[in-house]
């Protein structure tokens, strides 16, 4: 009880316990928010890697597999599996590399895929990543509500306020934007579109033709491939009103690539030997972009229609004869060969799978075996089984995966060793404490206080010190993870600093969110390592003899 | 008449301390036996072993491993006591009191009181009986007069309320021996005057053993019997 009440009095009444605790406070802050960063990292990436492919990739790069429609079909048939079904989606892909012309005249290189629209939202999360929506709420920074998105056209036309002579700072900043808002607005509405026909338009990947009516196939680009947006401090995209052009210089325009935009992109066919065989080009319209997080993909990647894809890779059906022509017989007269006519099937380079759960991921992988050695065993003209590439989401990126795991683990090693500096400031200021109260020491001792309940008092002022660090820490630590994004923000724009590269770390935002279980672990280990700072001077109090240290001066 | 069994007996009593290289006998064999009931004091002059003596005998330090030196509470020698026994003996039948109070400057005055409760009984008893316990504390500051500064921190009162502090912390769990060291000789004559009368009159009131180390000859007046101690042996002992 003593402990407790002294512990309390010690805690309180001296500026170096707070001192420790302070340092404990920043350790612990320090190791958590790396926890938090690099474990958020993780596992974003792993979602997202998910979240593009699904479970499982059954592929065949460049040349393609026929009869994908059926391995499809038998794929979804599992569904219907009597016992354990664990697949729950199916669809057909080809990725190809391509050039981009972009308005301007800005060429490069970029992924592109050819997918079908309805299969590829069941498999992947391809609808939620569409960004032009309607939006009702800001998003989390947008504190003046500045995201296009927030307005729909049919407002249109907006009354524009003019300046009034006792405007403040915020109303000549709603003013402005005002103003930035109805340029977009404009355009969408001399088009006839609104957020949510642009939504429309990027789940079917079509877009209306203006002149005939029609709608085409079109083109939904990656939020960052154009660099027709700008993402603004307040975490939305803004239009630039100008383009680059293929020098870098800027010109002002009119387009909203959604909107009124066309990309010319180039796909380059090869033969089944894998040479090049011709450049095709065609100018699709842009039907929507889409903004995964990751800004690999979102930088270099672009999405259309399947049968766009297969018509100029020469991937689609065709029908070719074999046989027929003139033949000569020994008597010299001429006839006509017998001809046939084959069906060559289109192709796909790969198939995404989705399972049941990312935990069943082994069980979902051999299913998927299983199905397409049953598929292969149909049709001859499909790569075998046992050279078909059927991998995971994980095995895709395990390479990189294993890379931010162990760099994971080696920051946290060293952070931990850092932190360990903690340790001996509480043991510096504990000897020191120890010292200094050797007479209450002694009291203690008179009063009847026992070596180990004298252990005990400084334990118990140890934990305290670590209780009060580590809550002050991992309060820091939810603090600043929780707005780390707005902190970078702050940073770049008051010092031109900025933390987090999203070329560097694939994602446009930095994780933002603490694991518990990893916050306890800290914790545990801040006071752990208190305890363990106090462990020596504890001893060295409880062995002291009583009347020396009533006669300490 | 048969002479009363001692509740508290030092005998042949050696200590010496090491100043460095150099061997200081400050207890040469020094013997003492006090009654229930009775108050002692022990009369020397600075360095003739009296607060050594009054450690041995509170059990805060041992004799010099010798055959016959011994310290006896009630008859058993505490040497022989384990080491929870001896914080125990510390905590339950020994009250000191110092001649420079000693008290925890991080706690108020009814905290330094309570404190030597909470040392003594374990959290949950401590817990289980704190009203009590504070209500004892207040009773006993109160009749020593303290009652108004229940709150007040060490440093803010004089050198008198401090003694008077110390004293509370001592009887708080109502032990059977109350040893002091010097209580006065720290404090002005009128003061130590005030001080000696509460002490006095709590040992009465209590039937306390009072041991009561000192240099001064009036304050060695009032005890029952003085003993002198010079160069670590016991010369005089004189019934008042």
């Amino acid at each position: 009880m003593y402990q407790t009440l002294l512990s309390r009095r010690y805690l309180t009444g001296k500026v170096m316990p707070l001192m420790a605790a302070l340092a404990v406070a920043l350790c612990s802050a320090m190791v958590l928010i790396t926890w938090s960063v690099m474990g958020g990292f993780l596992k974003m990436m792993l979602e997202a890697g998910r979240m593009q492919i699904g479970d499982v990739v059954i592929s065949w790069p460049s040349r393609g597999f026929a009869h994908y429609d059926e391995l499809v079909r038998r794929l979804e048939a599992d569904q219907d599996h009597p016992t354990d079904p664990l697949i729950v989606a199916a669809s057909p892909m080809i990725e190809t590399a391509a050039m981009i012309t972009l308005p301007g005249g800005a060429i490069k290189p970029i992924r592109l895929r050819g997918v079908d629209p309805e299969s590829y939202q069941r498999v992947t999360r391809y609808a939620q990543t569409l960004h032009w929506r309607p939006i009702e709420q800001p998003t989390r920074y947008d504190r003046f509500g500045e995201d296009y998105r927030l307005q729909p056209s049919t407002t249109y036309p907006l009354p524009v306020p003019s300046p009034a002579a006792d405007e403040t700072n915020a109303q000549q900043v709603a003013r402005v934007l005002r103003l930035r808002n109805d340029e977009i607005l404009r355009i969408l509405d001399r088009h006839g579109l609104s957020w949510g026909l642009i939504y429309d338009n990027g789940l079917s990947m079509t877009r209306r033709n203006d002149d005939t009516g029609e709608r085409r196939p079109a083109i939904v680009l990656g939020i960052e491939l154009s660099r027709q947006n700008e993402r603004k401090r307040s975490f939305y995209f803004s239009r630039r009103p100008f383009v680059l052009n293929e020098h870098g210089n800027a010109t002002l325009q009119d387009v909203f690539l959604p909107a009124n935009g066309t990309v010319s992109v180039t796909f380059f066919p090869t033969s089944e030997k894998g040479t090049l065989v011709d450049s095709v080009t065609r100018v699709l319209p842009v039907a929507n972009e889409f903004k995964t997080g990751i800004y690999e993909i979102d930088d270099n990647t672009a999405l259309t229609r399947l049968d766009v894809v297969q018509a100029v890779l020469y991937m689609n059906e065709a029908r070719r004869t074999v046989g027929g022509g003139i033949g000569v017989r020994p008597d010299g007269t001429p006839y006509v060969l017998p001809s046939t006519e084959i069906v060559d099937p289109a192709r796909v380079t790969s198939v995404l799978v989705l399972g049941v759960s990312a935990d069943r991921l082994a069980d979902i992988y051999e299913r998927c075996r299983a199905i397409y050695a049953d598929f292969a065993a149909d049709h001859p003209d499909v790569p075998r089984p046992e050279v078909m590439m059927i991998q995971t989401w994980e095995d895709l990126n395990r390479t990189f995966i294993d890379a931010v795991r162990n760099e994971m683990g080696l920051v946290l090693i060293v952070f931990t060793f850092i932190s360990l500096t903690a340790v001996f400031l509480v043991w510096a200021i504990f000897w020191s404490m120890v010292s200094e109260k050797t007479k209450d020491i002694g009291i203690l001792r008179a009063l009847g206080a026992s070596r180990r309940g004298i252990a005990g008092l400084w334990l118990s002022y140890a934990a305290a010190i670590g209780l009060t660090g580590i809550c002050v820490g991992l309060l820091l630590a939810h603090v600043i993870v929780w707005n780390i994004n707005a902190i970078q923000d702050t940073l770049g724009r008051t010092f031109n600093i900025q933390i987090w590269n999203p070329e560097v770390y694939y994602f446009i935002d930095i994780p933002s969110s603490v694991d518990p279980r990893s916050a306890v672990f800290v914790a545990a280990g801040g006071i752990l390592a208190c305890l363990l700072g106090a462990l020596v001077p504890a001893i060295r109090a409880s062995r002291m003899d009583p009347v020396r240290a009533l006669r300490f001066e | 008449m048969s002479t009363p069994q001692p509740i508290l007996s030092g005998s042949n009593l050696h200590k010496t301390y090491r100043l460095g290289r150099a061997k200081v006998p400050v207890l040469r064999g020094a013997s003492i036996a006090i009654a229930q009931g009775e108050t002692v004091a022990i009369l020397g002059a600075s360095g003739s072993g009296k607060s050594t003596m009054l450690h041995l005998l509170g059990g805060l330090d041992r004799p010099d491993q010798g055959a016959s030196s011994a310290v006896t509470f009630r008859g058993r020698n505490i040497a022989e006591f384990s080491e929870s026994e001896r914080n125990a003996y510390r905590a339950r039948d020994i009250g000191f009191v110092f001649q420079f109070y000693h008290l925890l400057p991080e706690l108020n005055v009814i905290e330094n009181v309570l404190i030597a409760a909470m040392v003594r009984h374990r959290h949950v008893r401590y817990l289980a009986e704190r009203r009590e316990l504070r209500s004892a504390a207040e009773h006993i500051l109160g009749a020593l007069g303290l009652s108004s500064r229940l709150r007040h921190r060490p440093v803010e009162l004089s050198g008198g309320e401090r003694q008077r502090v110390a004293i509370a912390r001592a009887l708080i769990n109502r032990p059977t021996v109350l040893l002091a060291d010097e209580p006065t000789g720290n404090l002005d004559r009128a003061t130590g005057g005030e001080v000696l009368d509460a002490l006095t009159a709590i040992q009465r009131e209590r039937a306390l053993t009072l041991l009561i180390v000192t240099h001064d000859s009036a304050v060695a007046s009032r005890a029952d019997r003085v003993i002198r101690l010079r160069d670590g042996q016991v010369t005089e002992s004189t019934t008042a």
